[in-house]
């Protein structure tokens, strides 16, 4: 474009604070941004930098405790933050329109999909009846919802939710707006769905030309969805310009860091490293007067980034600009760091040993008169070997059973068939409660979810002394003593926090209390049921780090159960992908992630979001929503979603197991050779410059 | 100023603080009830009472079952008699200081028997399930079917009037209730990641309920301990005015009332003082539970 597009919206040194009991905290300090007409800016940045803040700045929705301090927000001209309420509320919705995260409490539970379309139509156009029901059916269809009319009748709790999602977005477009806000808006999805959504809402600006404002953590998804793109840190943007030039050739320390936080997705942690960045976020009790990175920044230099706070100043060509003293002196750096440490075992003794593992869950009615039983298909004959030392990734979609895997090793759950051999001894019908020490000691778990993992009653002292007095070896209380110093070094946590409760830790803390909790009696086994999934970008790489160190430590053989491929790619040895209860592919990370793959691998794989611009993605979706564990007939689960369906026989019959290779197990009714055949889904970019290929 | 290498954890001095310091959390109870004026002002009521009660003998001008014979004339408040005396002539500040003594033993006593009680049963039967948690919740919602009212009536009426029956009456009445809420929060509690970390570090049932599970529920219990001691102290105030309370001469405030209320029309000081008395204290206990209840939320 020669003529800069006028803008939609500017922001004009935004100030927003919050009361908190003892006192203010900044959330936005003094940031000004503008959107042009049309395009897409993606505000990027770790939890507690502020971006949610502007966009409910934006929104004048500040709530109770929120306060504008200063700055000015204009909308087509028009100030918003002097508006009367009556103004303001014809302009919500109606011309900038805010999808959050979370599409459940987005709708109302107890109005049908159509009622709460039409109420949009209602507000902010006059049709009659008809005219609405028809624009609510063309809309729901236009995002993509299968049968329009079916779900239009349906209440929000009968969809799931990458449905509820749509429904929406659906009705953000309805009222037609010229701003679209989007706050995280496929963070609570799976990766798959998350995908789904991503292309609608591509689809959906390309048709409407709508401007949106897409609040994102994951780089990933910035990179696909948005032309530019701003960085925040601690409530000030501290670079912003076109989205490949920031992703490609960061200035600021910290795009960096968050950059080099984020796996590659053509090599393992045995190539390279992943650096997290050291610290958190603060939380600004006034607005900074030097720079507020420079605590965690591995360039600040005394006497240079202790002065005044820097200003954002132009860093190139392209429209860039950067807040940083330093930043023409930093070299960007494209290596890739260093592995860490890999002790690497010798000989190959298994530790555990999963044949024919079945997991069946029934559903009974209370009072039944007659046995209706609804069978839950959790797993159904998963063979797995893990010898010591090993990382197996566990990948799938929410809903396919890995947990529940995790769950029968553990021995929290019997499995309804098949044998468990841990460390050589038959444990598959021996509950946890009768386990022996030695067993116990050896197969621990860390958990999801960081609020749930610690008793927010103790302190972090006696969590780690409980799990030193079952699990460790020492006897006397000097040696336990000594051993909780060990650990909580190893976790790198301050000795203070022994005696802080999970209540006063972040999550990333509390991630590491739980890791020296789980190796606390060096286990030979540790299962990790999705550990990092609800951290941050830069704690879960330390997270990842102190996982793969400790394990190292100690020899330990991991299983990392994950929906999120990059991180698998990274940590993982062997991946097993699983889908319904079935591992459908299992094999060595480089078997996995290059043909030929499984089909639901294949999806998988393109529907991942990525940094790295080297590479080109082929782009593949599948068919429907996941089904439920219980109905799925005889032949293969995947067969109902699969893109590669060949006929009746993936319907009836269930698929072989074929070798593809040394340890590396498909289970498909494609023939090898076909499978063998399909390009893989990343490509070097450089192979194929302009070719416009319908498959990419 | 010093710059952290990479890997540190925290900044030398950091910009700001955390939230919740380690001493906000330590007393966190007391801490609550600090926040709110609602709760000072309830807890300053029920400390009022306790003070009386144990201070009794002292603070009484006269012995609570002596007749004064002098007060014949006029049974109403005098500089002699503050709150003047009942039917019988006996002072009534005596009797209402001293009547503060069997409500403040009974109430808390039965109560935290019954709170040991509700909170087995409440536990075992969330953290069990199966057949345990169907036979235990039918056995609760028999007993919570029962009109309170009618069950005390019927306990004491059968057994006859005494403290010991009163206390055994509350136990019946109270520990179902208890159990239930207690059931509801272990419910919630025992799928917590911390829980299944117990069980695969290996350790007992006992161990989980009482240490990791209990710990946690001591919130909402105190909240209910402080509202469910008003309504004890309500069943016990009814009891003694239904003729089943401590038998007589005790000085006994529902027993009052119920003396008071033939001669409301002429004397009304006799049933008003002892119904105020009672009323003071449940309002002690109610506004205590509403003001660490408003704590809890804006936590």
């Amino acid at each position: 474009m020669n003529m800069p597009a006028p803008n939609i919206l500017s922001i004009e040194s935004l100030d927003v604070r919050y009361r908190a009991h003892d006192g203010d905290i900044v959330a936005v300090a003094g940031v000004s941004l503008n959107l042009k007409r049309g395009e897409c800016y993606g505000l990027v940045g770790e939890s507690g930098c502020g971006k949610s803040t502007i966009a409910l700045a934006i929104m004048q929705y500040l709530g109770n405790r929120g306060r504008l301090a200063g700055g000015t927000i204009v909308f087509e001209g028009q100030s918003l933050t002097n508006l009367t309420p009556k103004a303001l509320r014809a302009i919500r919705g109606s011309r900038i329109a805010m999808i959050y995260q979370d599409a459940t409490g987005a709708l109302n539970p107890t109005l049908t999909v159509r009622q709460q379309l039409g109420e949009v139509l209602k507000v902010h156009s006059a049709n009659d009846r008809e005219t609405r029901r028809q624009r609510v059916l063309a809309m729901l269809d236009a995002v993509g919802l299968p049968d329009p009319k079916a779900t239009a009748a349906r209440f929000p709790h009968q969809l799931s939710g990458g449905q509820k999602q749509r429904v929406v977005i659906a009705m953000a477009f309805l009222a037609a707006p010229d701003l679209l806000i989007l706050d995280e808006p496929t963070t609570a999805l799976d990766v798959t769905v998350e995908a789904e959504i991503i292309d609608l809402l591509r689809q959906m600006r390309t048709e409407h030309g709508t401007t949106m404002l897409f609040v994102s953590h994951n780089l990933g998804l910035i990179r696909r969805v948005s032309d530019r793109v701003g960085v925040m840190y601690a409530g000030r943007i501290v670079e912003e310009g076109p989205t490949d030039q920031i992703i490609d050739f960061p200035r600021h320390p910290y795009t960096q860091g968050l950059l080099s936080c984020v796996p590659r997705i053509n090599a393992g942690r045995r190539v390279y490293g992943l650096r997290s960045i050291p610290g958190q976020v603060q939380r600004l009790r006034a607005l900074p007067k030097r720079c507020s990175f420079m605590e965690r920044c591995s360039f600040a230099r005394p006497g240079v980034c202790d002065g005044l706070s820097p200003e954002l100043t132009s860093s190139g060509p392209a429209g860039t600009l950067v807040r940083c003293h330093r930043w023409s002196e930093i070299e960007v750096d494209h290596s890739l760091p260093p592995p860490g440490d890999e002790t690497a075992t010798e000989s190959y003794t298994p530790v555990l040993q999963l044949k024919g593992v079945s997991k069946t869950f029934y559903l009974r009615p209370l009072f039944a008169f007659r046995r209706q039983e609804t069978q839950i298909l959790a797993n159904r004959y998963v063979d797995l070997e893990l010898g010591r030392g090993e990382v197996l990734g566990l990948v799938g979609e929410s809903g396919c059973g890995k947990s529940t895997l995790g769950h029968v090793v553990m021995g929290l759950e019997r499995p309804s068939s098949g044998q468990i051999i841990l460390l050589g001894k038959d444990v598959s019908d021996v509950p946890i409660g009768q386990r022996t020490a030695e067993q116990i000691r050896n197969i621990q778990m860390v958990f999801q979810n960081p609020d749930r993992t610690l008793n927010p009653s103790h302190t972090v002292g006696f969590i780690l002394g409980r799990a030193v007095r079952k699990l460790g070896k020492s006897r006397t209380h000097a040696a336990r003593k000594a051993e909780i110093a060990e650990l909580m070094d190893r976790v790198r946590l301050p000795e203070e926090t022994l005696h802080m409760t999970a209540g006063q830790l972040s999550g990333g803390q509390r991630q590491r209390v739980a890791v020296a909790r789980a190796f606390a009696g060096s286990p030979a086994l540790v299962i990790a049921d999705e550990p990092t999934s609800a951290l941050d970008t830069s704690v879960k790489t330390a997270i990842l780090e102190l996982l793969l160190s400790a394990r190292a430590a100690s020899d330990t053989a991991l299983i990392f159960i994950s929906h999120d491929l990059g991180v698998v790619r990274y940590i993982a040895d062997r991946v097993a992908v699983m889908y319904l209860g079935q591992i459908v592919e299992i094999g060595t990370v480089d078997q996995v992630f290059a043909p030929p793959y499984h089909p639901y691998t294949e999806v998988l794989l393109s529907t991942l979001p990525l940094v790295d611009s080297m590479l080109e993605q082929r782009r593949l979706r599948m068919q429907g929503e996941l089904q439920s564990l219980s109905a799925h007939g005889a032949g293969c689960p995947f067969a109902g979603r699969c893109p590669r369906r060949i006929g009746e026989v993936c319907d009836t019959v269930p698929p072989e197991q074929i070798a593809a290779g040394p340890n590396h197990v498909i289970r498909c009714h494609i023939p090898l050779a076909e499978l063998r055949d399909v390009p893989p889904v990343f490509r070097s970019a450089q192979y194929v410059p302009d070719e416009k290929d319908d498959r990419w | 100023m010093t710059f952290p290498e990479p890997g540190h954890q925290r900044p030398a001095k950091p910009l700001v603080q955390h939230r919740r310091t380690a001493k906000f959390r330590g007393k966190s109870l007391l801490r609550r009830v600090g926040r709110s004026r609602t709760a000072c002002f309830g807890l300053g009521l029920i400390l009022f009472w306790c003070l009386v009660a144990l201070f009794a003998p002292i603070l009484a001008p006269f012995d609570p079952n002596a007749q004064h014979m002098w007060s014949l004339t006029d049974p109403t408040p005098s500089l002699t008699h503050w709150f003047g005396s009942d039917a019988l002539h006996r002072d009534m500040l005596s009797r209402i200081i001293w009547g503060a003594r069997p409500v403040l033993v009974i109430a808390p006593l039965s109560l935290l028997c019954s709170y040991v009680i509700g909170i087995t049963l409440g536990m075992v039967a969330a953290y069990y399930g199966g057949w345990i948690d169907s036979v235990l919740t039918r056995v609760i919602d028999l007993m919570l079917s029962f009109p309170k009212i009618v069950l005390y009536v019927v306990l004491i009426a059968s057994v006859g009037p005494s403290a010991m029956n009163i206390v055994i009456a509350v136990i019946l009445v109270s520990s179902p209730g208890i159990a239930r809420l207690v059931r509801g929060l272990t419910y919630d509690l025992k799928t917590s990641d911390y829980v299944a970390a117990a069980r695969i570090r290996g350790e007992s049932d006992l161990y989980i309920l009482a240490i990791e599970l209990l710990p946690n529920e001591r919130g909402p219990l105190f909240v209910d301990f402080c509202t469910r001691m008003g309504y004890t102290v309500i069943s016990i105030g009814v009891l003694g005015f239904l003729g089943l309370g401590l038998p007589p001469p005790h000085p006994d405030w529902g027993g009052m009332v119920r003396d008071g209320t033939t001669l409301l029309t002429v004397l009304p000081h006799i049933a008003l003082i002892p119904a105020f008395a009672i009323s003071s204290l449940i309002m002690g206990f109610n506004l205590l539970a509403d003001g660490l209840q408003e704590t809890t939320e804006a936590a």
